[in-house]
């Protein structure tokens, strides 16, 4: 009987841990959403909308201060430990409703949110665009996919201080805006997550770059084709082992995308988002860097086409990436991240320095960085209070991270 | 493939009645190692989501066992073998002539233990050799990749035909940890004992 017992609990063991656990279904509020009948907020309301508000009702929940911020795809509520609200607004007569779900970033925790701010609380100002000021968001917020049961109330304290609304900080999102592993509903490195990551509070993305055995650059980070990034296929092995047909042909992303060469993932980020700075991880640079750097050149100008303001830039994680950066011609006008020492940077004209973070603030070099005309961005920050500590203390340009809501909350609730 | 396998399966299957109207006067010590020689059937578990209907998942599979068989009920050994997992077809195969093949070489230990006369059970784990073969889609390519997480189980009937050969059955099930794929085979066995 024991032996039976060991046996089922064995076999128990094996197939539950087959058992694929890579997404959090969003939350929806159905067809019947309020958000169908709604007309769309115009810009100046938006902007009307954000800022920091305190919370009444779920301030157990959700902390005692939230921010609000708005992207090109929504709006965004961060709270300083790592819950966000991804949010759609819209009006009907002079009620703003903002409807939308409540994630958890760092659990498995996620939820409805219905909201409103009604005439007499903000609402009437807000449409019409005259004024914001004394705003409530009420409503309530629920658990998965029930209906929203608990209350929430948000009371609009202050606008963005000047030092937090420049929009020159860089909320840079990894993996093109969020890593699989953390249940996104899109994959990472691929378009659809380029696309989701301003929903996410991010201004830009880090890529991994790899070359296929035909020479095109594309998006995918681990060193192998795996079952954590990819669906079961018949390709196992490097990535880079394969031409890019094959890849195309024979692979598809965790939640069923393509792989992505950059090119298309960059003309994506140009013609489609607002980002403001792509970091090109290279995984692998031997013989690439020339087609890397030439396709990077072509997108840098088609950004100045459709006036984008936008930074590409080629990461050079170690000595071999430098050389080979330093053995193309005219490698100083080739705009660069360094992660490498301050006089490597200098050696490569680098237009960003990137320590790791574990190396501190180091706000004296990133000073010296700053009077060179360059800017300075750490990597890779993920616990709230070193978010915290390296936005108040540090002065760094921007902050690679895999939640950039948190590093939204700490960045915009400055005073 | 499929003819070689099936040519090698048969001929194991006679060689020991060959042998079973000569004399065999050679002792055989209760301490000693065996070799085994199976092949047969083997099918691969599709839990493909990319090709899974263009898979195909049947196919003719070889082992090759050693084992040290000392005086008591348990044996240890070391097994090998070739097994193809699946081919998958490209879905648009009139216009790009595309197809996978993922194959795998075990290299296992085992431990088996006879439960009753002529019937054992065992279990093994240890290395498989992924080899992926590509072809069409963009020229042939080949990989290997080392999967460092596989195991199986199988319980096989041997029945001595002489003091030094055995034939039987084999029905397995092999894990291997790289791809997550699963299979069962079912195979005919020779063994010598040395």
């Amino acid at each position: 009987m024991k032996m039976r017992l060991t046996y089922m609990v064995f076999l128990g063991m094996v197939f539950s841990g087959c058992v694929k656990d890579d997404e959090i279904p969003i939350p929806t509020a159905g067809p019947n959403s309020i958000m169908n009948d709604c007309y769309p907020l115009q810009p100046a309301s938006l902007r009307l909308l954000e800022g920091v508000y305190s919370v009444s009702a779920g301030a157990d929940f959700f902390g005692g201060q939230v921010i609000l911020k708005n992207n090109r795809t929504g709006s965004l509520i961060a709270t300083s430990h790592g819950k966000y609200f991804v949010i759609q607004t819209g009006y009907l007569d002079s009620v703003v409703f903002l409807q939308g779900y409540w994630r958890d970033g760092y659990s498995d925790g996620t939820g409805l949110a219905t909201l409103k701010i009604s005439r007499d609380e903000g609402g009437a100002g807000i449409v019409t665009g005259s004024g914001g000021g004394q705003v409530t968001i009420r409503g309530a917020f629920g658990q998965e996919n029930g209906l929203p049961d608990q209350a929430l109330v948000l009371t609009w304290q202050r606008a963005f201080s000047p030092k937090a609304d420049t929009g020159k900080y860089y909320i840079l999102a990894h993996r093109a805006g969020g890593r699989t592993s953390d249940k996104l509903p899109v994959s990472e490195n691929s378009v659809a997550m380029i696309n989701f990551a301003e929903r996410l509070g991010s201004t830009g993305i880090e890529v991994d770059v790899r070359i296929s055995k035909d020479g095109i650059p594309f998006l995918y980070h681990d060193g192998d084709l795996n079952i954590r990034l990819t669906q079961k296929g018949p390709l196992a092995g490097a990535a880079e082992d394969y031409t890019f047909a094959q890849l195309t042909k024979f692979v598809r992303l965790i939640h069923g995308e393509l792989i992505p060469t950059l090119e298309e993932a960059l003309t994506f980020t140009i013609d489609s988002t607002e980002l403001r700075f792509v970091y090109l991880d290279m995984k692998e640079t031997a013989g690439a860097m020339a087609t890397v750097t030439e396709i990077q050149h072509r997108m840098l100008e088609r950004a100045i086409q459709k006036g984008r303001d936008i930074l590409i830039v080629i990461g050079i994680p170690n000595d071999d990436a430098l050389n080979d950066l330093m053995a193309l011609p005219g490698y100083t006008e080739i705009p660069s991240l360094c992660e490498l020492t301050v006089d490597d940077v200098r050696k490569l004209n680098s237009l960003v320095w990137a320590p790791r973070w574990t190396l501190g603030t180091q706000n004296d070099l990133v000073q010296q960085m700053h009077d060179e005309g360059r800017l300075a961005v750490t990597w890779t920050i993920d616990q709230p209070s070193w978010i915290q500590e390296y936005i108040t203390e540090g002065h760094f340009d921007g902050l690679l991270t895999n939640f950039p809501y948190v590093v939204a909350y700490y960045h915009y609730i400055q005073q | 493939m499929t003819k070689i396998l099936i040519a090698i399966s048969l001929l194991l299957l006679i060689m020991p009645f060959a042998h079973a109207g000569k004399k065999d006067s050679a002792r055989v010590s209760l301490n000693h190692y065996s070799l085994a020689v199976g092949v047969g059937w083997s099918h691969c578990i599709n839990t493909l989501e990319i090709g899974k209907d263009n898979a195909s998942v049947n196919s003719a599979g070889i082992s090759l066992k050693f084992f040290w068989e000392p005086e008591h009920r348990l044996s240890l050994g070391l097994e090998t073998g070739y097994y193809r997992l699946y081919k998958v077809k490209s879905d648009t195969w009139e216009t790009d002539h595309g197809q996978a093949t993922m194959s795998a070489i075990p290299l296992l230990l085992n431990v088996r233990m006879r439960i009753v006369d002529h019937f054992h059970l065992s279990a093994g784990a240890g290395l498989a050799i992924m080899l992926n073969k590509v072809e069409g889609v963009g020229g042939t390519l080949s990989n290997t990749i080392l999967s460092l997480s596989n195991y199986q189980f199988s319980g096989s009937y041997i029945y001595p035909l002489t003091r030094h050969w055995q034939v039987g059955g084999e029905l397995k099930v092999l894990n291997y940890g790289k791809t997550a794929d699963w299979m069962y085979t079912i195979q005919a066995v020779c063994a010598v004992k040395l």
